[in-house]
């Protein structure tokens, strides 16, 4: 709460703001994923299935880490939990709906 | 905003008040006036810590008294007082206060509210809202880029971004390790069909009633192998405590046949008596030296006396020296006695003649007789006169030679005693010689009497320790005879141990075999039954899970590459704002355009031109300090929230026209009415000196020299007192607008 009311007091931040840093930084990454060769068949499947709106995510989830506790430990569970929501776990019956699709 | 300074027991003041204006505040005065003391008093009440001096100790003006400094300032609508002291009792008034209310008390709850407030942190007042005197130095020695990137980090939140950076490159990890790990599950259940296909021929239909038999074959197998093991263990203690009896003995007889030799006993009584027969023959020879050295002593003192004897008496105990002396003597006296009378009989030719010469006769005209008293005649006389003149060169020959002999006969009689003398000499001297030959010899001879007794008490303790250590074997052996038996058939029963140790070994590695053999039938069996149990999940599921592990990867890495170039972005975006304000600011003071700014190594900045980038370092002594001036003003606007700067002699290096371009650009920069910068000065310039002596006070002391070398216009009139720090306070404005000059880039 303190640095935050730090960070915003101060004149420069409007003129720097590092969640449109990372945006772009994310974009450019993504962008450089997709030129990249892949490694492994899972590697180019997940390349081709990252879309615009997994970027939107990612961006969401720092803008809430930036104004989360400090602690790695919490930061880490946080950041497994969007992964998990990004990519879920798959279910045995989703499976068994396939098989029979 | 600035607007009150208060302090008591401060440096140059016992208590002073100081209220400032909105805007550029400039205090002008003399050498040791106070002015430094007001922005080290705004220091230190915002950080607490010393800045100019050593040791905030050194503040205090009456040492022991308290010292106290207040400072009142603005942001926003809200007025604050901080006050801070230095001695015991006022540390307890170390306060922040806003519109009547404490926010904080204590040194550092205070330090910590007012970085809150203001958003720097004291490094970053200390080094960049603050421009210390002789800054311009400092700043080319060493830039304050730990200050602002502290600050930056701050500001940006770039600590939490960091820390974001460590959690997503820690997810990343997490990912790609349980990635890998499910590779190798995947792998393994290519293989679990197989697996499979393999345990249903080995193990049957009934997998787990062949389990329980292993299980069983296994614990009976541990107990035969526990067994086994113990009767090893045993055997193997005692081939050890036979061979370690073995070996003693074997010990035992190469001492003993190392010691063999006469009786133990006798030797010891010879050596004694060898021992007893070398101390008399030393002390005999001990003896024999006492005396000799005793003789020696003897011999030097009659030494002595002769060396100091004169030769002449000698002859009392030599008799040929006597005689020698008392011939001498005599023939001495015959001499003297003839000396005598020769020189009897000269004396009385001498008067004869002198009589003859120069005594005539009373009233007589001619010389008479001496003895019968009658005239002499003429030829008479001049005839005895001429017998005492041959008699006289008679007798005195005749003493000469009589003399002569006598020194001739006292010479011979010294030389006899001189001779003598040499002789008993050499003699005294061949003897000393020969006694201390003799004693050189007799401590040789003692010296090896003494080694030849050192050498018998040797062997006197060799004997002893030979006796001993020869019982003490004994008592070994018949010790190790006594635990061990008999010793004719230790070598049997080291050899019947032995073999039952082998045979016990193999039972052993047998018992170990069978028990892998087992435990290894036991683990595929459970394996086994594992894919067993195992047996019917789909193995889509696990494809699926790697695709998903897989994605999970590359938005984890996506994530933490995006954080690691924000924080580098935003650095360097927020450095390079700030340097391009202050490059526009570098334009209007110098005339200079395009101007670019950029930090190198160690964070020294360099100025770009379209023709050429000059380091800091190469701009002159006035461009340097005014750079650095702007360069404080625009870094503390744009990274802090640019309540105030704080300068010291920032016009110190700078010409008149200059000086006045960059107040005006301080000026400028501000918001309307608020206290944003302070400096303090002497006033130099042209102009300066007769000014003051028309104010009636000595050259280069206030402050109206340096306002009207500025060419500023004060507000209050010239005339007014400005002894009291409220008249240093110059307030003014500009008479013209600053020229632009331009400067070749």
């Amino acid at each position: 709460m303190e640095m935050q009311s730090v960070r915003h007091r101060a004149p420069a931040v409007d003129a720097v703001r590092p969640v449109s840093v990372f945006r772009a930084a994310l974009l450019a990454a993504a962008t450089e994923q997709r030129k990249s060769r892949a490694r492994s068949p899972e590697r180019v499947a997940a390349v081709s299935r990252l879309c615009d709106a997994d970027l939107g995510m990612l961006v969401s989830e720092f803008e809430a880490l930036l104004a989360e506790s400090a602690e790695v430990s919490r930061l880490v569970e946080r950041l497994h939990a969007a992964l998990a929501r990004l990519a879920p776990e798959p279910r045995a019956e989703e499976e068994a709906d396939v098989d029979a699709d | 905003m600035l607007t009150r300074i208060s302090v008591r027991n401060w440096r140059a003041f016992d208590t002073a008040d100081l209220a400032l204006r909105p805007g550029l505040n400039v205090l002008l005065g003399p050498n040791g006036a106070g002015k430094t003391s007001w922005l080290e008093a705004v220091a230190f009440a915002l950080t607490g810590a010393p800045v100019v001096l050593p040791n905030a100790r050194l503040f205090a003006r009456a040492a022991g008294q308290p010292v106290q400094v207040r400072v009142e300032f603005q942001l926003g609508e809200r007025t604050y007082g901080v006050t801070r002291g230095l001695t015991a009792q006022a540390r307890g008034q170390v306060a922040l206060e806003c519109g009547g209310r404490r926010l904080a008390e204590g040194a550092e709850a205070v330090t910590a509210a007012i970085e809150r407030e203001l958003g720097v942190p004291p490094e970053f007042l200390l080094r960049v809202l603050y421009m210390p005197e002789g800054d311009v130095y400092r700043f080319l020695e060493k830039p304050p880029l730990a200050a602002i990137d502290a600050h930056l980090q701050r500001v940006f939140g770039l600590e939490q971004i960091a820390q974001i950076h460590v959690a997503a490159t820690r997810v990343r990890q997490e990912v790609k390790r349980e990635r890998d790990s499910l590779a190798s599950l995947a792998e393994q259940a290519l293989q679990r069909a197989q697996v499979l296909a393999e345990g249903r021929a080995r193990w049957g239909d009934d997998p787990f009633t062949q389990q329980a038999e292993l299980r069983k074959a296994r614990e009976r197998l541990k107990a035969e192998l526990e067994a086994a093991s113990a009767r090893r263990r045993e055997l193997q203690e005692q081939a050890h405590r036979l061979q370690q009896t073995a070996q003693a003995l074997e010990r035992l007889a190469r001492e003993e046949a190392a010691l063999a030799g006469d009786d133990p006993d006798e030797a010891v009584q010879r050596a004694r008596q060898q021992v007893v027969e070398r101390e008399q023959a030393e002390q005999q020879l001990a003896q024999q030296l006492a005396d000799l050295r005793a003789a020696q002593r003897l011999l030097a003192d009659e030494g002595t006396k002769l060396r100091r004897r004169a030769p002449l008496d000698l002859a009392a105990d030599d008799p040929e020296l006597r005689a020698q002396r008392d011939a001498a003597e005599t023939v001495l006296r015959e001499i003297d006695a003839a000396l005598a009378r020769a020189s009897a009989e000269l004396q009385g030719v001498r008067d004869s003649s002198a009589f003859l010469t120069t005594q005539p006769p009373d009233g007589a005209t001619e010389p008479v007789c001496p003895v019968c008293r009658q005239a002499l005649p003429e030829p008479l006389r001049q005839r005895i006169l001429a017998e005492n003149a041959a008699r006289e060169r008679q007798l005195r020959e005749e003493i000469a030679r009589l003399r002569a002999r006598r020194v001739a006969a006292r010479t011979g009689l010294e030389r006899a005693a001189a001779a003598l003398h040499e002789r008993l000499l050499a003699a005294q001297d061949a003897r000393e010689r020969q006694t201390a030959d003799a004693i050189v010899a007799l401590e040789s001879q003692q010296h090896a009497a003494s080694q030849a007794r050192n050498e018998a008490e040797r062997q006197y303790r060799a004997a002893l320790e030979r006796r001993r250590r020869l019982g003490e074997l004994a008592a070994q052996r018949a010790e190790l005879l006594a635990a061990s038996g008999d010793s004719a058939d230790l070598p049997a029963r080291t050899a019947a141990v032995r073999q039952a140790l082998g045979e016990a070994q193999q039972e052993e590695a047998r018992r170990t075999q069978e028990l892998r053999q087992v435990q290894e039938q036991l683990a595929t069996l459970d394996g086994y039954l594992q894919l067993l149990a195992m047996e019917g999940q789909p193995p889509q599921l696990l494809e699926r899970r790697r695709l998903v592990l897989a994605r999970r990867e590359l938005l984890a890495e996506l994530f933490a590459a995006a954080v690691q170039a924000t924080i580098d972005r935003v650095r360097a975006g927020a450095l390079a704002a700030a340097y391009d304000e202050v490059a526009r600011a570098w334009e209007r003071f110098s005339g200079w355009a395009p101007v670019r700014l950029e930090a190198g190594a160690k964070g020294k900045l360099a100025v770009h031109t379209a023709a050429r980038a000059l380091e800091l370092a190469q701009l002159s002594g006035g461009e340097r300090a005014a750079f650095l001036v702007l360069l404080h003003a625009h870094l503390g606007r744009h990274f802090g929230r640019g309540g105030f700067l704080l300068l010291d002699e920032p016009l110190e290096h700078l010409d008149a026209d200059s000086g006045q371009r960059l107040l005006e650009l301080l000026r400028a920069r501000l918001p309307r009415r608020r206290a944003d910068a302070g400096g303090v000065g002497h006033g130099r310039g042209r102009g300066g000196a007769s000014r003051a002596r028309r104010h009636g006070r000595a050259p280069g002391a206030p402050a109206l020299a340096g306002r009207a070398a500025l060419g500023l216009t004060p507000h209050a009139p010239c005339a007014r007192e400005i002894d009291t720090p409220a008249g240093w306070l110059l307030d003014f404005q500009p008479e013209v607008e600053a020229p632009q000059t331009g400067k070749p880039g």
